[in-house]
């Protein structure tokens, strides 16, 4: 039976948020113009006359934070131009666009949780205990 | 009696008082700087300016004596342009500094400014800036906030009774500054943290560690000397902050010593925090029911008359009554609460308690010291003596080594057999004492801790029958060092041959079990062969012996009944939680009796109170003095030729929390320079 | 302050010690501590002109009072110098009635013939120029004070040339310096001339 559910459970059939529906891929083949990829592999798509726009997740879940800000702009309406023929203008401070890390293994833990090595930061509660 | 006008409010108040007085009789609040109620009257901080009707001017009502008829204003628009313009003045060179200065928030300059003060400045030109001073290890200067209200000069000139401090040139330019920037070699010194109304003078071991608002304030009583100063221990989660005095007239009026303050960071290193057990040759820590079980194992074939406990200095009168109970279940009566040997007994209360009372000197007109250096074993007792040595002219006169008690002494040598020679009646002190209307006559535990002891205290009893005891007066005091010791004496904690006797006993074999509640002031070398459990705070003298090792809560920790040195009963209260495993000491004992299955037949801290009072009816009178009954004690005989020896050793290092601290350690470095020998324990 | 080379221990002279007695006997037994700043004074004048901290421990050791105390007056009386000054001190008083007489013209013409600025001492030590509130002259503005002396009625010429005569330890002539007899008007009476005639 467990055996069952995990093998429906990563079928493209009965799941959505391992990889695109099967109505969205017919979607996508039927009218889908491939506008360009991000560096994740994500692809993003077009209508032929423009109106819709929509991105295939590849190379891990659907997570709609994985997409990256210049790809973000364009999916919203932002810009009109895609960032594959006019990439935003990047500044040497600006860091790399990483997705939502919630729930997964590099979440943001505080400083002197168990999950960060146990070690907190020094408290005027501390003491100093006697040793032999 | 003069009657005046404050604000349309007739009041008539004794001749002498001062506007200010006056006004605060009626309920209006003058602001001030340089004002103190304990300190001379300086009138140079001109924020207690108020409206006297037919005066040209505003005058300061500090300095301004009240006279028949006077009218006063103090909500004038005169008095708030006043008001207004000093604190401008006052703000001209004081730096806004507050979110940085620890100060800020108990600051009275802070606080007056925005009751008293303009909204804006029109200074545009320079603040001044001053070179902080150093005070030594307690106290942190920020001179550039001060204000120059002399509080901390007269201070330290009057209560605590050493010239070290003064306002050094003028105008604009003035200083304050100890001599030479050296320590102020007070042992109050720390009271002028309190004193200063800016953050001029802060507590050094306090800086930036906590802000005023964020810390739970517990109003306890201090148990560093015998005097039971009340305090305020201000802690923040479970750990002390800082120590504060707190008002008791009869006591400790608003001040504290250095040890009582700065004594908090003691409190937080070498703690016991977990039972340690010995295997072999090395103490292991062990969970609390395994050290119950090796005291089980242990008490099994030893008898009633094998077992013996001595009580520390700064066990609580709770603790005390479980052991008791503990040892009688056991079939021991052997507890002694004399750690340090003196010659005191526990059947007349006169005899070991300070019968004047601590507020009781100011109404003295002589003093005998025998034996004794207040300013170091209790150096409230010294500041309430220098009071009144300055206020009423009091006359103090000392049998014993001559030392520096910042008054007037009249030193008669160190020796024993004096007292005898004042009981003969032909001595000058005789003569003194005689014509005096109230002589007071105070007894050292250097005196009492000879192989004498008792005989001087008889000695004194009978100085005291002659001349110090009166229809309303009883002049006998017994100055005590450790806060535990009239608690133990009110229950009767008293072993025949006291310390001296376990000790030999214990060497002797005749010993198997000893307990030990907090003992660490006297050599335990003794106790090398024998059981010995020890119920404490900290890694001290008294675990260098141990067998096994009960971790107990320190006075900060839990709620426990003290006797200060006049016999008034306190209580403590609990402001953080002890340590890792340790717990509360009669809790602990609690725990151990139904494992050695002794029934003490209480449950919680009530029964175990009423339990108390059954055995210390005393204790039940919280903060009230009950006078003594006089009596006949000590013992018949000759007192042998020689000095007295001190009563305690460093006064820095009076007991294992002070010893533990660094802060003490700093003030004993800087007094001798070699803190390395004198963190050891002394006695 | 002093400095740190400065540990010769202080001891009055013999003529010293019985003029501070003098002056302590002006005070009740007990008071002796009211003795303090003429012995100061004293001091100052004993070490060439300046206050050390052995001074002042030293007269704190002689009228039994503590150290601060003594510092506090020191420190407080602008009159005790705490630095080393020259053989002349020369105190030019700039206060309102000296500067509405020149006094202004005064403080340049000692700085131009010392080639020192206010506070200074020259480089031979003869002279040190300071500057002091109102010296209680103000009848013979602009004045100032050389050492215990006062020279009065100064010009800028006057001044120069008194500060010539004492570089070269000629003796000077306290006093108004225009030869006006002490505060009298200057260019003779004014009133009762009739009556000075007759007389």
């Amino acid at each position: 039976m467990a055996n069952l559910i995990e093998k429906l459970f990563s079928s493209p059939i009965f799941t959505w948020w391992n990889s695109a529906t099967f109505g969205t891929r017919l979607y996508t083949s039927r009218k889908g113009v491939k506008v360009g990829e991000d560096k994740e592999g994500n692809i993003y798509y077009r209508e032929k006359d423009g109106k819709r726009r929509w991105v295939i997740y590849k190379n891990g879940p659907i997570e709609a934070s994985r997409v990256p800000a210049e790809w973000h702009g364009w999916l919203h309406y932002t810009v009109d131009t895609p960032p594959s023929e006019q990439p935003l203008p990047t500044k040497s401070w600006e860091k790399d666009h990483v997705p939502n890390l919630t729930g997964t293994a590099g979440a943001y833990v505080p400083p002197g949780s168990q999950r960060a090595g146990g070690q907190r930061a020094a408290s005027s509660s501390d003491y100093e205990a006697w040793k032999p | 009696m003069p009657k005046l006008t404050i604000d349309g409010q007739e009041v008539e108040v004794a001749p002498g008082t001062t506007v200010l007085q006056a006004c605060e009789e009626v309920g209006v609040e003058i602001p001030r700087f340089c004002y103190h109620e304990r300190l001379s009257i300086a009138g140079n901080c001109r924020m207690c300016l108020v409206d006297m009707e037919r005066s040209p001017k505003p005058i300061a009502s500090c300095a301004m004596p009240v006279g028949e008829g006077m009218v006063i204003h103090t909500n004038t628009e005169r008095v708030k342009k006043a008001r207004e313009g000093v604190m401008e003045f006052l703000l001209i060179n004081h730096p806004l500094d507050c979110p940085i200065c620890d100060q800020g928030g108990e600051c009275d300059l802070q606080d007056q400014a925005m009751a008293f003060g303009r909204s804006g400045n029109r200074y545009h030109e320079n603040k001044r800036a001053v070179e902080d001073k150093y005070m030594g290890p307690l106290v942190e200067t920020a001179m550039t906030r001060c204000i120059h209200c002399q509080r901390c000069v007269r201070f330290t000139e009057e209560v605590g009774g050493v010239e070290d401090m003064g306002a050094l040139w003028r105008g604009e330019h003035t200083e304050i500054t100890t001599y030479l920037d050296k320590v102020i070699e007070s042992e109050l010194s720390g009271n002028v943290i309190d004193l200063c109304p800016v953050g001029a003078l802060t507590s050094k071991p306090y800086s930036f560690t906590a802000r005023s608002w964020e810390l739970k304030k517990t109003e306890s009583v201090d148990v560093m000397d015998a005097v039971g100063s009340n305090i305020r221990v201000d802690a923040r989660g479970n750990a002390v902050m800082r120590i504060l005095p707190r008002l008791h007239e009869d006591v400790n009026e608003e001040w504290i010593s250095d040890t009582t303050r700065f004594a908090y960071d003691g409190l937080k290193l070498r703690r016991l925090d977990t039972p340690y057990v010995k295997k072999g040759k090395s103490l292991e820590e062990a969970a609390w029911g395994d050290a119950f079980a090796a005291i089980k194992k242990k008490l099994k074939d030893v008898k009633g008359s094998e077992i013996a406990a001595v009580i520390g200095d700064l066990a609580d009168m709770e603790s005390m009554v479980a052991l008791k109970d503990l040892l009688g279940g056991l079939g021991s009566k052997r507890i002694e609460c004399r750690q340090d040997g003196t010659a005191l007994e526990a059947g007349v209360r006169a005899s070991y308690i300070m019968n004047t009372g601590i507020a009781g000197i100011e109404e003295a007109d002589f003093l005998l010291l025998v034996g004794t250096n207040p300013r170091f074993e209790a150096p409230l007792v010294n500041a309430r003596i220098r009071k009144a040595t300055r206020k009423n002219g009091l006359k103090v006169a000392n049998i014993g080594s001559a030392e520096d008690l910042t008054y007037k002494v009249d030193e008669f040598g160190d020796d024993a057999t004096l007292l005898k020679k004042v009981l003969g009646g032909r001595h000058e002190l005789s003569k003194a004492l005689k014509a005096a209307a109230k002589p007071m006559i105070i007894v050292g535990q250097g005196a009492l801790r000879r192989a004498d002891g008792a005989q001087v205290l008889k000695a004194a009893h009978d100085i005291a029958e002659k001349y110090c005891v009166k229809e309303g007066w009883n002049g006998f005091n017994v100055l005590h060092t450790a806060a535990a010791r009239v608690g133990g004496l009110d229950l009767g904690l008293t072993a025949k041959g006291g310390i001296e006797a376990i000790k030999a006993d214990a060497e002797a074999g005749k010993l198997k079990v000893v307990f030990l509640l907090g003992a660490d002031e006297f050599d335990t070398s003794a106790l090398k062969d024998t059981f010995v459990v020890y119920l404490g705070t900290h890694g001290d003298e008294g675990v260098k012996n141990a067998d096994v090792i009960l971790p107990g809560a320190a006075y900060t920790e839990k709620s426990g009944t003290y006797v200060n040195t006049e016999g008034r009963v306190q209580r403590t209260a609990k402001a953080v939680f002890a340590p890792g495993d340790a717990r509360e000491d009669w809790t602990i004992l609690r725990a151990l009796a139904d494992v050695l299955e002794v029934k003490l037949g209480y449950n919680n801290l009530g029964e175990l109170r009423a339990r108390l009072v059954k055995l210390a009816p005393l204790a039940a009178t919280l903060d009230t003095l009950v006078p003594a009954e006089w009596a006949d004690f000590g013992a018949e005989g000759d007192v042998a030729e020689g000095g007295f020896g001190p009563a305690i050793g460093n006064f820095y290092l009076t007991n294992p929390v002070l010893r533990a601290s660094k802060i003490m350690a700093e003030c004993v470095e800087i007094r001798e320079g070699n803190a390395e020998e004198a963190t050891g324990t002394h006695g | 302050m002093s400095t740190a080379s400065e540990t010769v221990a202080f001891a009055w002279t013999a003529e010293n010690e019985a003029e501070a007695q003098r002056h302590i006997a002006k005070y009740p037994s007990g008071k002796q501590q009211s003795a303090v700043m003429p012995l100061l004074h004293l001091a100052q004048k004993q070490n060439n002109g300046h206050v050390t901290q052995e001074i002042m421990e030293f007269i704190a050791d002689y009228l039994g009072m503590p150290a601060i105390r003594v510092m506090e007056v020191a420190t407080f009386y602008t009159m005790y110098n705490h630095k080393p000054v020259g053989k002349h001190h020369v105190q030019v008083c700039t206060t309102t009635p000296c500067w509405l007489r020149g006094s202004d013209g005064i403080v340049s013409a000692c700085k131009k013939r010392l080639g020192v600025e206010m506070g200074g001492t020259t480089a031979d030590g003869m002279f040190t120029l300071s500057e002091v509130e109102c010296a209680g002259a103000c009848v013979n503005a602009p004045v100032v004070a050389i050492g215990d002396d006062y020279y009065e009625d100064l010009t800028p010429e006057s001044m120069t040339a008194l500060l010539d005569a004492l570089a070269k330890g000629e003796d000077v002539k306290p006093g108004p310096q225009n030869g006006r007899q002490t505060s009298a008007p200057e260019g003779g009476a004014t009133t009762l001339k009739d009556f000075i005639a007759k007389a």
